[in-house]
């Protein structure tokens, strides 16, 4: 296998429990007949450390973590489903399988207890395992001796000797290195030059990444670092939005389409304002993509409505049989009054249905609460009329007189309608999200350091008159060799060839 | 040199296991949070509201009495079925001390007006025009939400389903018995 210098001993060490076994029974025959208890606590909180300073072990967990992943991908998550009804949603939209799915808590997988704790089990592995090898490693690479056994630099992968040399072929070696940005520390007779050992560390530079990103995820539990939401707002409409103590006005909706049919969409924005209180402290004209951003949080045009609502109008009332004007009233579909008044004539409102639907078995009823299909019941009394005259008017049933069969003895006429559509915002708020990118930062800059980055290093030891030269790297053998040639060069040795393995 | 370094093993396992206990703890309550129920059994958070006919009205007004809080809107299938058995129930039992207060989700007085009317409704409606009682107070998910309340002002039985006459009887009659 590769050569072993003393510091890799360490690295390469396996089952730290022998050293630990022999601690252990050194402290045991220090102490003489100590009770066993001290003893055997520290053996538990060992083992735990063992457990996740192991390879398997990491390596099992993350295998872990893959399959939960994966399986959270197979049907779409609860927050991404087009229903606020998760417990019908999955087995109306994917039958059995999708029951099970939503069963077994897989509709949310990354929330669930078992997911978070492998994410955990993830984190104290990374920590354990960095300081279980990082600082052995960053010990011994700081003790290492510039004089290495001659004997042990001949069996270096790269090996080059010279002649008839001194102190002085030495230095200029030396001096060679130090131009390719070695960093040099000598000693009587020997010298130790070495550059890139940061790239060696990059592995544990990629375990702080991922511990910095588990972080910035779990940030989300701090209160108010985390919020997202769907807002749904009529124009002229303020919702409060608790959790963030503010409100969104919705001052003016727009929506455009391409063609006549309104089957292809254009554009919709909205004018919101932001309100704490009775202040308004922020407003925009919100298009999709260019959210308003107050307070970190992140407010988006998401979606409207398609469906219009009615919104008020002025409707005018006419003697049917003579087609005689009488009047107009202004009729307010979110919030009607009981009764209307036009010239001698009362209007009353005896029943109104905002989503009227009209069913065989379930008779006359309003299938929401909102103004998307009106229905109202007038009793229109005045003078000249001993009985109320009893009618509907739906803006979107016209011929709800002939339909029903009846005889109207009023006629009720839009003069003027507005309709509108209800804005859908999206609030986000994520503090943690700069820490997640640091996190991805470093991580990206471990892999950099891990993949094109070497350690490098090259001994040299003077004996008898011959200069020993020994090189070595962690990767890239090919380019080592060839800059251990070239500095050699400069002391007239031949070029030489790495050992294969 | 030896034991230091076990004994910053320990500090690392130990910080490690807490900060994940926790983490894992906060997971789990932050979650509940949002699922907070109400407790049976406690007293019920009483509240204010104005009536369809624009008097006000609270809950503490009717200690002493059984009430029931019916939870309802004139859109959702299930409370218009079973309207007819809560009022059927309020006729039966208020003169030996049962109040219904339906308690109006979010819409406005007309609609409501001749709702009550085309069902003949005759227990006093609640409008709770912000959904402040019975989401923040009363965490009602699914409506029809019911709550009785026994004459100690107490939470006694919930029923997030729309209830049939007999239901309402056989919770009814023991808490009715009970203050005699």
């Amino acid at each position: 296998m590769r050569q072993l210098n003393n510091e890799e001993q360490t690295e390469n060490r396996k089952g730290q429990g022998t050293d630990h076994e022999n601690q252990t029974a050194q402290e045991n025959a220090a102490q003489g007949a100590r009770p066993v208890r001290p003893v055997r606590r520290k053996g538990i909180i060992e083992s735990i450390w063992d457990f996740f300073a192991s390879v398997p072990v990491g390596i099992t967990i993350i295998a872990l973590l893959t399959v939960g992943s994966t399986l959270g991908t197979i049907y779409p998550q609860e927050n991404a489903i087009p229903s606020p009804n998760p417990e019908f949603y999955y087995f109306d939209t994917y039958g059995k399988l999708g029951e099970i799915y939503f069963r077994l808590g897989l509709s949310h997988t990354y929330t669930t207890w078992w997911y978070l704790t492998l994410v955990l089990l993830l984190a104290i592995s990374l920590v354990i395992v960095s300081i279980d090898r990082g600082v052995p490693l960053y010990k011994s690479l700081k003790n290492q001796p510039v004089a290495r056994k001659v004997l042990a630099i001949r069996g270096d992968r790269l090996y080059a000797s010279k002649e008839a040399a001194g102190e002085e072929e030495m230095n200029r070696l030396g001096e060679a290195l130090k131009k390719r940005r070695y960093k040099i520390r000598t000693e009587q007779g020997a010298l130790l030059a070495e550059k890139g050992r940061l790239p060696r560390f990059g592995a544990y530079v990629i375990h702080i990444g991922l511990l910095i990103i588990i972080a910035g995820v779990f940030t989300r539990l701090i209160p108010g670092w985390y919020y997202t939401d769907m807002v749904w707002i009529k124009e002229g409409e303020r919702v409060p939005v608790k959790e963030l103590g503010f409100s969104l006005q919705n001052n003016g909706f727009e929506l455009e389409y391409y063609d006549q049919q309104q089957t292809r969409v254009k554009k919709y924005e909205t004018d919101v304002a932001v309100y704490e209180g009775d202040q308004e402290v922020a407003i925009k004209h919100l298009i999709v993509n260019d959210p308003l951003i107050y307070e970190n949080t992140y407010i988006f045009q998401n979606s409207f409505d398609p469906s219009p609502m009615f919104k008020d109008g002025e409707i005018q009332l006419l003697d049917k049989a003579t087609q005689k004007p009488l009047g107009t009233f202004h009729f307010d579909f979110e919030d009607p009054q009981p009764e209307y008044k036009v010239g001698d004539y009362t209007l009353k409102v005896v029943n109104y249905y905002p989503d009227i639907r009209v069913d065989k078995d379930m008779g006359i009823y309003t299938n929401s609460r909102e103004p998307y299909n009106p229905g109202i019941q007038f009793d229109i009394s005045g003078p000249g009329f001993a009985e109320p005259s009893r009618q509907w008017m739906m803006p979107m049933a016209p011929f709800v007189e002939q339909m029903l069969g009846a005889e109207y003895k009023f006629s009720l006429k839009f003069q003027q309608v507005d309709v509108f559509h209800m804005t859908g915002l999206k609030l986000n708020r994520d503090l943690g999200i700069p820490i997640v990118y640091t996190g991805c930062g470093v991580t990206l800059w471990g892999l950099v350091l891990v993949f094109y980055f070497q350690h490098r290093r090259v001994w040299a030891r003077l004996e008898d008159g011959v200069l020993h030269v020994g090189g070595h790297t962690n990767k890239n053998w090919l380019g080592m060799n060839k800059e251990f040639n070239r500095a050699l060069s400069v002391i007239d040795v031949e070029p030489v060839k790495f050992k294969k393995k | 040199m030896e034991k230091r370094t076990d004994l910053s093993k320990v500090v690392t396992v130990v910080i490690l296991l807490l900060a994940s206990v926790g983490i894992l703890w906060a997971v789990f309550n932050f979650q509940n949070d949002e699922v907070v129920k109400l407790e049976l059994g406690g007293p019920a958070p009483d509240f204010t509201l104005q009536t369809l006919d624009g008097k006000m009205a609270s809950l503490s007004d009717y200690k002493g009495k059984v009430v029931l809080v019916n939870f309802w809107a004139s859109w959702c299938q299930p409370c218009r079925e079973e309207m007819p058995a809560i009022e059927q129930a309020y006729e039966t039992y208020k003169d030996q001390g049962l109040v219904v207060l339906g308690v109006n989700l979010k819409e406005k007085t007309v609609p409501v007006q001749g709702f009550v009317d085309n069902y003949k409704l005759t227990f006093p409606i609640l409008m709770d025009t912000d959904n402040a009682v019975a989401i923040d107070l009363y965490k009602v998910k699914p409506i029809p939400t019911s709550f009785f309340i026994d004459r100690e002002g107490n939470l006694v039985q919930k029923a997030d389903f729309p209830m049939t006459f007999e239901y309402i009887e056989n919770t009814v009659k023991p808490l009715l018995d009970a203050g005699r």
